[in-house]
C-alpha cells in the first residue's frame, strides 16, 4: 500500500492510531512470552528476527532502490567474523555489535562505489566477486578467523537470563530499532528518492538528486542491518564457520526477500517466519533442503513476483474472490480509498527498469 | 615460470570456456546465466555414468555434451522463456535458483562423493622445453582456443546473425522474421554444451563432484564482464588472462591472494572504463 | 512561498543557449551547428520528426555528450558537469513518455522534485524534528499548489499508475516545476493529451510561469498550442536550426513553410 503521510485526513491519523497500538500490543507479547517457551523455540524465534534484520538490508538495496547486490551474504559473514573478532580482544558486545555494523557498512560503501557507475549485471558480477574474497578471507585468515575450521564465539549473558534470552531481547531491540527506523526512512522523503532511484532513474536525475551518493548510502545502509545480523548470528549460532556465509545463504536471503515481497517494509518478517518455519519442517529431508531452497526461490519468482505481502491485493484485484472481498471492505466503509490503490496492477516489482535496460531516450547519466 | 603460466592457461581455459558460454547465453536471453557451472556440471556428470557404462571416453564426451545441450533448451523452454517479459531481475535471480537447485540435485542424485573422470590421457605426461607438462594441460588449452575460434566463427554464420540481432534489439529482430524463441534455444543449448566441454575438461583433472563449479563462477563472470558481456573473444582472452594472472599470484606471492585477482581485476577494469560498455548502444537508441 | 516556484531565483532571468552544437551517433549527423538561445517566458522548439529536438534536450540536460560547441545555462558554460549538477543548477525538464514512480501516490512523485530545497536533511526527518517537519508540509504545501494549478488536487492521494496518460503527464511537469528550477525543457508536453487536458496544461502554466523570470523551452507537435503559448519559436530541420524568431515571422518564413509547416497546414492540423 503506497504511503500517504503527508495527505490532510483525519481518518487516516485514527488508523495510524490503530496501527500503533497493535504494534505496541505485538512488541509487548514478543517481549513476555518467549522467556516461558522451551531453549529450543527461543532459539528459533529470535532467528527469524536475526533474518528478518538482514533481509530487511536486502531490501533497502533490491526491493527499494533496484540495485541488484549478491554481497548480502558475504556481509552478513563479514558482521559475524568482525564482532566476533573484537569479542574476543575483549570488546564489550554492543560496541562490538556497532563497530561491526559501521565497519562492514564502510567496506561495502567503499567496495560499491567504482561499481556504481555501472548498474545491473556488472554491479551483480562485482558484488558476488566480492563476497567471494570475503569468504575466502575467512577461510585463509589464520588464526584471526580460524581459517575452515572456523571460530568459537563469547556469548554475551544479561545476568540473571539465559544465553539464549540475552540474545533474543537484544535482538528483539535492534528489531524493533531498525523497522522503526526503515519505517520512518520508506514513507519520508528518503523513500520516495530511492523508489525513484529504482523505477525512473533518469527522472531522478533531473530531479537533482545525487544519484550515486544516494546509491553509495543505500549499500552502506544495506551492508550495516546485514551486519548487525551477522553479528546476532554469530551470537545465537556461538561458533561461525566460512561455509555459513555462502551463496546458499545468499540464496536463502533471496528466497526471504522474494517471498516476503520486495519493495514491502514488513515483507521481511513474512519472509523470515516462512524461511524459519520451512527449515524447521525439512530438516528431516536433509539433502533436499537446498533443493527445495532452490526451486522456492524459481517458483516465487515466476509466479508471485510480488511476494507474499502483495497477496491481500492480488486477491482483491484477482476477478472472483476479489468482487467478494470489495463487497465487504465496502461494507466497513474503507472500500474506496484501497479500491483505487488496487485498482491498477502492481507493476512487477523490482524488475529492473534500473538495470542495464532502456534508461530512456537513449540517455544515460553523468555523461560529460 | 612457464610451469605457472601453463597451469594458468589451463585453469584459464575452464574460466575462458565458461565466460563464452555466459556470452552466447547473454546474446540471446540478455541475462547473466549464474547457473553456468552447474549447468555444465549435468554434462560432466553424465559423461561420468557413461564412461562408467564402459562406453569409450570420447563417445562419452559427446553423448554428454549432447546431453547438456538438450539441457539447456529445456531449461530455456520450461523457464526463461516464460519469464521472457518480466524483465532482467527476475531472470537473473531465476539463474541463481537453478544454479542451487542444481547443485542439490546432482548431490542427491550422484552422491556427495568425490568421484573421478578419467580420460586416455589423465595423468600422462610430456617432456617439453625442459618442463614436465600434463598432458590434460595441452588438450585444455587446445579446445579452450579450437572452442573459442569456432564460436566467433559461428556468430558471422546466419543463425549467428540472427542471435546478433537479437541481442541488439528484440522487437527489430521479431519484425525482420527473427523466430525469437528458436534463437534462444539454439543459444542455450550452444552455451551449455560449452559450459559442459569446461567442467568435463575441469573435472577430469581434477575431481568431479556437485561442488567443483563454485570456484569457477567468478573469475568466469569477471572474464564475461571484461568482454562487456557481448565479445566471445574478448571472454576467452580475459579468462586466459585471469588464470594466468591467479596462477603467477598463488605461485610468487600468496595462494591465499590467488582468490582476490578477480576482484582485482574487475575493480580495475570498472576504473579503466569508466563509460561503460553500453554507451554505444545506448546512444544509437537516441533520436 | 507557494505561489510561485520560480521566485528564489530573484530578478536574474533564466536563460539557455546552444553554441555551435554538434553531435553525431556514427556516421548520423543529428545536429549540425546548432546556435539558439532562449530567454526568460515560453519559447518554443518544432521541426518535423527526427529533426533533433530531442537531442538538443539531452545535450542541455547531459545526457548526450556534444561533439563540438556548449551549452550555457544562465551564462554560464555547463561543459564537464554532470547531469545531476547542471539539475541542480537550474536545469529540469520532462520527456515523452512520463517517469514517474507509478507504486507512489502523485503529490509523493511531484514532491520527488523538491529535493533540492530540503534542508533540514535525512537524519533530523527520520527523528521527526520539528523543523523538519515543518519544512516537509511546506514543501508538501507547495507540491499541493502546483497540483491544483494543473487541476490534479482531487488526486493526490491517488496512486500515480492509477492516472490517465495525459494526468502523469501533468504530474511530471508540476515534478520539474517543483524543482524551482530557472529554466524548464518540456519534450512534447502536449503529445497524447486529451483537450481537457491540453487546456489545464496550458492554463496551469501560464498560471505558474506568468510574472516569473521562468524560462520555458516547449518542444511540440501542436503547433497552435506553440504558436499561442510562446513569445519565440525556433525551427529544427535535419539538425540544423533554419529559422528563429516569433510566431509570425517563423509562419511567414518560406523555408519554414517548405520544410514542415506547409505539410501540417495543409492538412488542418
Amino acid at each position: 500500500m503506497p504511503p500517504h503521510d503527508l495527505l490532510p485526513d483525519g481518518n487516516r491519523r485514527g488508523r495510524r492510531w490503530a496501527k500503533l497500538a497493535s504494534l505496541i500490543v505485538l512488541i509487548t507479547l514478543l517481549a513476555v512470552v518467549p522467556p516461558a517457551m522451551n531453549s529450543y523455540d527461543q532459539y528459533l524465534i529470535t532467528l527469524t528476527l536475526v533474518y528478518a534484520i538482514t533481509t530487511l538490508g536486502l531490501n533497502v538495496l533490491i526491493g527499494w532502490t533496484g540495485q541488484l547486490s549478491l554481497a548480502h551474504a558475504g556481509v552478513f559473514g563479514l558482521g559475524a567474523y568482525l564482532s566476533t573478532i573484537l569479542i574476543q580482544h575483549g570488546w564489550g558486545f554492543v560496541p562490538s555489535l556497532l563497530v561491526a555494523g559501521l565497519g562492514s557498512a564502510i567496506v561495502g560503501g567503499l567496495v560499491v562505489f567504482p561499481a556504481l557507475r555501472f548498474s545491473g549485471f556488472t554491479l551483480a558480477v562485482a558484488s558476488l566477486a566480492f563476497a567471494s574474497v570475503i569468504v575466502q578471507l575467512f577461510d585463509n585468515g589464520g588464526s584471526v578467523t580460524g581459517g575452515g575450521g572456523g571460530l568459537a564465539v563469547p556469548v554475551f549473558q544479561f545476568s540473571g537470563l539465559s544465553q539464549t534470552m540475552s540474545t533474543y531481547y537484544v535482538t528483539l531491540i535492534s528489531t524493533v530499532l531498525c523497522f522503526v527506523v526503515a519505517h520512518r526512512m520508506r514513507h519520508l522523503r528518503f523513500g520516495r528518492v530511492a523508489f525513484s532511484i529504482r523505477d525512473t532513474e533518469i527522472a531522478a536525475v533531473v530531479s537533482g538528486i545525487r544519484v550515486v551518493r544516494y546509491k553509495v548510502f543505500v549499500f552502506a545502509f544495506a551492508a550495516f542491518l546485514g551486519a548487525i545480523g551477522g553479528a546476532l548470528y554469530a551470537q545465537l549460532e556461538t561458533f561461525i564457520f566460512p561455509v555459513m556465509f555462502s551463496t546458499n545463504t545468499l540464496v536463502l536471503m533471496l528466497v526471504m526477500l522474494f517471498l516476503g515481497g520486495a519493495s514491502s517494509l514488513y515483507g521481511p518478517i513474512f519472509g523470515a517466519i516462512f524461511a524459519v518455519v520451512m527449515v524447521e519442517l525439512l530438516q528431516s529431508f536433509g539433502s533436499y533442503q537446498d533443493l527445495l531452497y532452490g526451486l522456492l526461490l524459481m517458483l516465487v519468482i515466476g509466479v508471485l513476483p510480488g511476494g507474499m505481502a502483495s497477496l491481500p491485493e492480488r486477491l482483491r484485484t484477482s476477478h472472483l474472490l476479489g468482487r467478494a472481498v470489495r463487497g465487504v471492505a465496502s461494507r466497513f466503509g474503507r472500500g474506496r480509498q484501497d479500491e483505487a490503490t488496487a485498482a491498477s496492477p502492481v507493476p512487477p516489482t523490482a524488475t529492473g527498469s534500473s538495470l542495464v535496460d532502456d534508461p530512456g531516450d537513449g540517455v544515460e547519466s553523468g555523461v560529460a | 615460470m612457464l610451469q605457472y603460466i601453463i597451469n594458468g592457461l589451463q585453469s584459464g581455459s575452464w574460466y575462458s570456456l565458461l565466460a563464452v558460454s555466459i556470452v552466447i547465453v547473454m546474446k540471446a536471453s540478455d541475462v547473466p546465466n549464474f547457473a553456468v557451472a552447474n549447468m555444465g556440471l549435468v554434462g560432466a556428470f553424465l559423461a561420468y555414468s557413461f564412461v562408467s557404462a564402459h562406453l569409450p571416453f570420447g563417445v562419452a564426451v559427446v553423448l554428454g555434451l549432447l546431453g547438456a545441450a538438450l539441457f539447456g533448451v529445456i531449461i530455456d523452454r520450461a523457464v526463461i522463456q516464460r519469464l521472457g517479459d518480466k524483465g532482467h531481475f527476475p531472470l537473473l535471480l531465476m539463474t541463481i535458483g537453478i544454479s542451487l537447485s542444481l547443485a542439490a540435485a546432482l548431490e542427491l542424485i550422484w552422491g556427495t562423493n568425490s568421484l573421478s573422470l578419467n580420460a586416455p590421457w589423465s595423468n600422462k605426461t610430456v617432456h617439453l622445453a625442459g618442463q614436465i607438462i600434463n598432458w590434460d594441460g595441452i588438450v585444455t588449452i587446445a579446445t579452450g582456443l579450437v572452442i573459442a575460434i569456432a564460436i566467433t566463427w559461428f556468430f558471422h554464420t546466419t543463425a549467428g546473425v540472427r542471435m546478433r540481432a537479437v541481442a541488439e534489439n528484440r522487437s527489430a529482430a521479431r519484425l525482420v522474421g527473427v523466430r525469437i524463441s528458436r534463437v534462444s534455444g539454439l543459444a542455450w543449448g550452444i552455451g551449455t554444451a560449452v559450459a559442459a566441454l569446461a567442467m568435463i575438461l575441469q573435472t577430469e583433472s581434477s575431481v568431479l563432484s556437485y561442488t567443483a563449479g563454485d570456484a569457477l563462477l567468478v573469475p568466469a563472470f569477471v572474464a564475461a564482464t571484461a568482454a562487456g558481456f557481448t565479445s566471445p573473444v574478448g571472454a576467452y582472452v580475459a579468462g586466459l588472462v585471469i588464470g594466468v594472472l591467479e596462477n603467477l599470484t598463488g605461485g610468487y606471492i600468496s595462494t591465499a591472494l590467488q582468490s582476490v585477482v578477480a576482484l582485482v581485476v574487475v575493480v580495475l577494469i570498472l576504473l579503466l572504463r569508466p563509460s561503460g560498455f553500453t554507451r554505444t548502444a545506448l546512444a544509437r537508441r537516441e533520436v | 512561498m507557494a505561489e510561485s516556484p520560480a521566485k528564489g531565483t530573484g530578478d536574474v532571468g533564466g536563460s539557455i543557449a546552444w553554441d555551435d552544437v554538434s553531435v553525431a551517433f556514427g556516421s548520423n549527423q543529428v545536429l549540425d551547428g546548432v546556435s539558439l538561445s532562449f530567454s526568460s517566458g515560453f519559447n518554443g522548439l518544432i521541426g518535423p520528426n527526427g529533426a533533433g529536438k530531442t537531442t538538443c534536450f539531452n545535450v542541455a540536460s547531459g545526457f548526450v555528450a556534444p561533439s563540438s560547441g556548449q551549452v550555457r545555462l544562465n551564462g554560464t558554460d555547463v561543459r564537464g558537469l554532470s547531469a545531476v549538477k547542471r539539475s541542480r543548477a537550474g536545469l529540469a525538464r520532462t520527456f515523452q513518455t512520463p517517469r514517474l514512480v507509478l507504486e507512489m501516490t502523485v503529490l509523493e512523485n511531484v514532491l520527488v522534485g523538491t529535493e533540492r530545497q530540503h534542508r533540514a536533511g535525512h537524519v533530523r526527518e527520520v527523528l521527526s524534528f520539528p523543523r523538519a517537519r515543518r519544512e516537509a508540509r511546506e514543501l508538501a504545501d507547495m507540491s499541493m499548489d502546483l497540483l491544483r494549478r494543473f487541476g490534479l488536487e482531487g488526486a493526490a492521494g491517488q496512486r500515480a499508475g492509477s492516472l490517465s496518460l495525459g494526468s502523469q503527464k501533468l504530474v511530471e511537469v508540476a515534478r520539474a516545476l517543483a524543482t524551482q528550477s530557472t529554466v524548464l525543457l518540456l519534450d512534447e508536453p502536449a503529445a497524447g493529451l486529451s483537450a481537457s487536458d491540453t487546456s489545464a496544461m496550458v492554463d496551469g502554466l501560464h498560471q505558474l510561469v506568468e510574472g516569473t523570470s521562468l524560462c520555458v523551452v516547449i518542444v511540440e507537435h501542436d503547433l497552435q498550442l506553440i504558436m499561442s503559448l510562446c513569445s519565440s519559436v525556433a525551427v529544427l530541420d535535419f539538425g540544423r536550426i533554419i529559422s528563429q524568431g516569433t510566431p509570425e515571422m517563423i509562419l511567414q518564413d518560406k523555408a519554414v513553410v517548405d520544410a514542415y509547416l506547409g505539410a501540417g497546414f495543409a492538412t488542418g492540423d
